[in-house]
């Protein structure tokens, strides 16, 4: 029964008046009953109400946080370089892999400029032994210029008959000068070639000397330092292992909070069901002041009160009232037991 | 850097000591070109008594490596112990020449 018809009942009860005082002391105790069950029910209906509003509030701001906390562990494990997210598990490979291709080049450019100035040194020897040639080639044609010469003076001496052996060494002598002329040129070129070979080993070896004062350094330091870099970068993904850890734990624990606060919503409802069987007690209440009040003649008549039981009995919707009504005015024991369901909400 | 050479077996045994650096790149041009004439099919280069490399040294066994390639031969680094295991460690010369 809603609330409004209770309280125009109960101003129709208090304006009639009972046959005997005795009745009129169950009518008062039963008016002032329902009165105080309806503001009960109403304050714990505000209250209730008001408590749901603040843990649904509750509920969603746990959720905003459990949402930035989550967000955060995620951004804390991954650092932005270039454009491009990388994990930080991967940092310690990242500069792994640079350090190593460093490495590698700087080794490959050491191999290199002493495989070079191996090769030029070569080529240096191989002109030396050229050079050496060329100066043999030229003692061997002084010596046939000499021969030349000789032969023409010998040619000149013979006198006509001779003058065939003139031509042919004045020829040689020319050829002789024609070789002599290549000679130098040859000399020419392989001194401008073993100059300009031994200015480039020199340049190349001053230049690998710079070089080499980067190989050349302790590299027991480099390694110190390597390690010290590696210790350096474990530590710091282990701290922030540490620290996804602890935001792991409070996203859990935040979450964990949010499903509390919504379990806690859900248990506030328990005032409707209180409500509900305020409402039975109150109906039956009122079904019994009724009759009470208007056929005071039937209290003592037993089947008008055997009717009088089930009315009230009927009206209750309830079941688990329904049934402890039936058990204790209709004396009727109820096939299901009647169940204490906690926080289940009867719907009707 | 000292050197000294061993044929054993067919293995041309070179034990260097000292230190290995770019200013022994003259000398250890013996060293190659024994690799490199002698009719070994392997070459094994000892660095224990090898108190020091750097990077040039460490390009010098490379070098060395590439020519006992080209005539065929294998060249393996035994030895490595102190600072010049703790430099072939940091220069991972174990993925460039066999070591043992």
């Amino acid at each position: 029964m809603p609330f409004e018809a209770i309280d125009n009942f109960s101003d129709e009860l208090s304006v009639k008046k009972a046959e005997s005082p005795f009745s009129q002391l169950v009518l008062s105790a039963i008016d002032t009953a329902n009165d105080v069950l309806r503001e009960t029910t109403v304050d714990v209906e505000t209250q209730a109400q008001k408590l749901s509003h603040l843990f649904r509030q509750l509920s969603e701001n746990s959720e905003i946080q459990m949402d930035r906390l989550t967000d955060m562990f995620g951004q804390m494990g991954t650092i932005t370089h270039e454009g491009q997210e990388i994990e930080l598990l991967q940092v310690p490979k990242f500069l792994e892999e640079s350090l190593q291709e460093m490495s590698d080049r700087l080794l490959m450019l050491s191999k290199q400029g002493v495989g070079l100035i191996y090769s030029l040194d070569e080529i240096l020897s191989e002109m030396t032994e050229l050079n050496s040639c060329i100066h043999e080639v030229e003692a061997i044609n002084r010596q046939t210029r000499l021969l030349s010469l000789n032969a023409q003076i010998e040619a000149v001496r013979a006198g006509d008959s001779a003058s065939g052996f003139q031509v042919v060494s004045g020829e040689m002598l020319s050829v002789s000068k024609r070789i002599d002329a290549l000679s130098q040129r040859m000399l020419s070129s392989t001194k401008t070639v073993t100059e300009s070979i031994e200015e480039v080993i020199s340049s190349i070896r001053e230049e690998y000397q710079e070089l080499s004062r980067i190989g050349a350094l302790d590299f027991s330091t480099q390694i110190d330092a390597r390690k010290s870099l590696e210790l350096l970068v474990d530590g710091l993904v282990n701290k922030n292992q540490a620290a996804q850890d602890t935001i792991g734990g409070s996203a859990e624990t935040s979450r964990q909070i949010t499903d509390d606060i919504r379990e806690v919503v859900m248990s506030m409802q328990f005032q409707d069901r209180m409500k509900q069987r305020t409402d039975a007690i109150i109906g039956a209440l009122n079904t019994l002041s009724e009759f009470m009040l208007r056929t005071p003649n039937l209290m003592a008549d037993e089947k008008s009160c055997l009717d009088l039981a089930r009315e009230i009995v009927n009206a209750i919707t309830l079941s688990d009232v329904r049934r402890r009504f039936e058990q204790k005015l209709l004396g009727i024991e109820s096939e299901e037991p009647v169940e204490d369901d906690g926080g289940d909400i009867e719907l009707f | 850097m000292n050197y000294k050479t061993d044929l054993h077996n067919g293995v041309l045994k070179v034990k260097i000591s000292d230190v290995l650096t770019f200013d022994d790149h003259e000398n250890f041009k013996s060293v190659v070109k024994e690799i490199e004439a002698d009719t070994c099919s392997s070459v094994e280069i000892n660095v224990y008594e090898l108190t020091a490399i750097d990077s040039a040294g460490v390009g010098l066994l490379l070098l060395a490596n590439d020519r006992a390639k080209k005539k065929n031969k294998v060249l393996t680094v035994t030895g490595l112990s102190g600072h010049v295991k703790k430099v072939a460690e940091l220069f991972k010369l174990n993925q460039l020449v066999k070591v043992a």
